[in-house]
């Protein structure tokens, strides 16, 4: 592998946000390894598809030791998998709410631990997390959601530390509502009463994300860690 | 990339490595030795908490690189045991030969 290669794993790459930014950076030139728990369509000279879970350990750890093999270290991890479940607290079913702690919360943490094991090596990383607006906000209908994304919050604040003598930083950002499959099932009310609670009120769009993205990535960020960027003035 | 079968020289000689490594950016005077019984984790310990935690990483790489071997030294197994692995430099190259051979001792503590 030459010195200059970059290498970005992603979760969540088969559609959506995930898909977005895997297509991003293969346009400029990054080999992104990405992974969804159904295949991807995505064919890509610099693109390797792992159809996994990320709450499966076995699964992650397969995935980043083929990285290793292939490419020897990770420059950059976006955990960007996620799933929600617009339900009243009072009927959200147990399956459901294990269900989202499991993808966001230990998803998250699992791909952390490995890729930064990598990038421990290469005594250099970047980790760009995934909150949301859902929890400031305070977001009715979405109590599991919220607090697992307050959990990635506080995971993040906490690697930031434990990771910086690695020279791995460890950021979040936290998108505003974007037109994706995960937004599909929320009423288009509630959708609009969220909005209004923003500063600036639109949908975000995808470059707002990979915007935040460039800007952790970037090497004037090295001195940026442990923190989130809410969008829209959240 | 060649990969040899693991023997118990050949993981005190990936550990004494990876010791060497970690030396590399330890001054003079707090130089890891590398010995059976140096004391790697405890009370006496010669590494903090950051010292050990880059040794076991630098170790599982070099256990990867050479015997192709995907273990995860820090598991939920080695981390239950009443007598650590990670205590000196000979129990850690024990439990990692046993972890790749398949021939693991026995938690000696029960």
């Amino acid at each position: 592998m030459a010195n200059s290669t970059r290498v970005m794993v992603i979760t969540g790459t088969r559609k959506g946000i995930g898909l977005y930014l895997t297509k991003y950076y293969l346009e400029r030139d990054w080999h992104v390894v990405g992974c969804s728990r159904g295949g991807s369509d995505l064919q890509h000279e610099r693109y390797r598809h792992h159809c996994i879970d990320v709450a499966d350990e076995d699964g992650v750890q397969s995935m980043l030791a083929a990285t290793r093999r292939e490419f020897a270290t990770v420059t950059a991890l976006v955990n960007n998998a996620g799933i929600s479940s617009m339900n009243h607290f009072l009927l959200t079913p147990t399956t459901v709410a294990r269900k989202i702690l499991d993808t966001n919360v230990l998803g998250t943490f699992l791909l952390c631990r490995e890729a930064a094991r990598l990038m421990q090596k290469a005594n250099h990383g970047r980790i760009v997390n995934f909150a949301t607006v859902a929890t400031p906000l305070r977001l009715e209908g979405e109590a599991l959601y919220a607090c697992s994304k307050a959990a990635v919050v506080s995971l993040t604040e906490v690697l930031a530390r434990e990771l910086a003598p690695f020279n791995i930083t460890v950021n979040a950002v936290g998108p505003t509502p974007v037109m994706t499959d995960l937004i599909a099932g929320v009423p288009q009310e509630k959708m609009e009463a969220l909005i209004r609670r923003q500063a600036i009120p639109r949908f975000g769009e995808m470059r707002d994300i990979s915007n935040v993205v460039d800007f952790f990535l970037c090497d004037k960020s090295d001195f940026i860690t442990g923190q989130v960027l809410y969008l829209g003035g959240v | 990339m060649n990969q040899s079968e693991v023997t118990l020289e050949g993981a005190f000689e990936q550990l004494y490595a990876a010791i060497d490594e970690l030396n590399q950016a330890r001054d003079s005077q707090i130089q890891l030795v590398k010995l059976p019984d140096t004391v790697l984790f405890g009370a006496s310990a010669a590494l903090d908490s950051l010292g050990l935690v880059t040794l076991v990483l630098g170790y599982e790489g070099r256990l990867f690189d050479t015997y192709g071997a995907e273990i995860s030294l820090a598991s939920e197994e080695a981390m239950s045991r009443r007598r650590s692995p990670f205590r000196t430099v000979g129990t850690l190259a024990e439990y990692a030969y046993g972890l790749i051979s398949g021939n693991e001792c026995a938690d000696d503590g029960e």
